[in-house]
């Protein structure tokens, strides 16, 4: 008796500390340069920290499209392979063999493939340009720790190239 | 300003340069574009029906056509977001495999066997 107690007490506050970690995470201000391990996370809540200036919410909308269709896909390709058990329970009864599925379920196949392709084509994420000199790579702020930032590194010896934008 | 890479190819001559953290992030996003497009490969050859070697033949051709759609997303460009052509090819090839074989195996049980 003391043990069942004892030990949903103790689940109990494993619980609360996590539901009380899981709000303080949400609430935290997302990091400048976050590699966020839950991107289904930032689509609901629609934060798309990039550092670029064009494109804010068409990076998020997108992500979301390519997310419904995704599971499109996936639904239709469920679907397909339910019409295939059919399919083979309709073969056991007249007993032949299976030599691949009916012509609709290969069309189905086909569309869910395309879907699915489609949506992992534009679901993970846009490609950044890697260019430190093009227009959607440039620092539009500080960082936060600039109590670190040091100046006197071997960019110094780069030739200065800075054509001053505002 | 991020955490950008310096390749000193000839001191003499402009220093070529990119910014890592966005490089990885791309790398980031051809990675789960082909593990979630093997799962839909495996899942796809268990409905069909692919025994042996048929199979591994329809990844390889579902990672070729993942190649050819990734190159057209990158707009077919790769100096603006890789540094050579053999990651946007080549990357993920084999890491997708065992994915396929799991869910391959697995949707073949359901469908013809269970």
């Amino acid at each position: 008796m003391n043990y069942v107690s004892f030990s949903l007490l103790y689940i109990r506050r494993c619980a609360v500390c996590y539901y009380e970690l899981f709000n303080v995470i949400n609430y935290l201000p997302v990091p400048n340069s976050s590699r966020s391990s839950s991107i289904i996370l930032r689509t609901l809540n629609l934060v798309g920290e990039t550092k670029t200036r064009s494109g804010f919410i068409s990076y998020t909308q997108d992500m979301n499209l390519g997310f419904v269709i995704g599971v499109l896909g996936v639904l239709i390709l469920s679907h397909a392979a339910y019409s295939t058990i059919q399919y083979r329970g309709l073969l056991k009864i007249t007993e032949e063999e299976f030599s691949g599925p009916p012509l609709n379920v290969v069309l189905e196949l086909i569309v869910g493939l395309a879907l699915c392709m489609w949506a992992a084509l534009t679901f993970p994420g846009k490609f950044l340009s890697i260019h430190p000199d093009s227009d959607e790579n440039r620092a539009v702020s500080l960082p936060d720790n600039t109590d670190f930032m040091i100046f006197n590194h071997r960019g110094r010896l780069f030739p200065p190239e800075i054509t001053m934008k505002f | 300003m991020g955490s950008s890479e310096k390749r000193s190819k000839d001191v003499m001559s402009d220093i070529p340069t990119f910014s890592g953290e966005n490089l990885q992030k791309n790398l980031k996003v051809i990675q789960n574009s082909r593990t979630f497009l093997s799962i839909i490969a495996g899942v796809l050859a268990g409905i069909i029906g692919f025994n042996g070697l048929t199979g591994f033949v329809f990844y390889f051709v579902v990672m070729l056509i993942t190649s050819v759609g990734l190159m057209a997303k990158a707009g077919f460009s790769a100096d603006l977001y890789f540094d050579s052509w053999n990651r946007v090819l080549f990357d993920g090839f084999l890491g997708g495999l065992m994915s396929f074989v799991l869910f391959w195996t697995f949707a073949y049980d359901l469908v013809h066997i269970f």
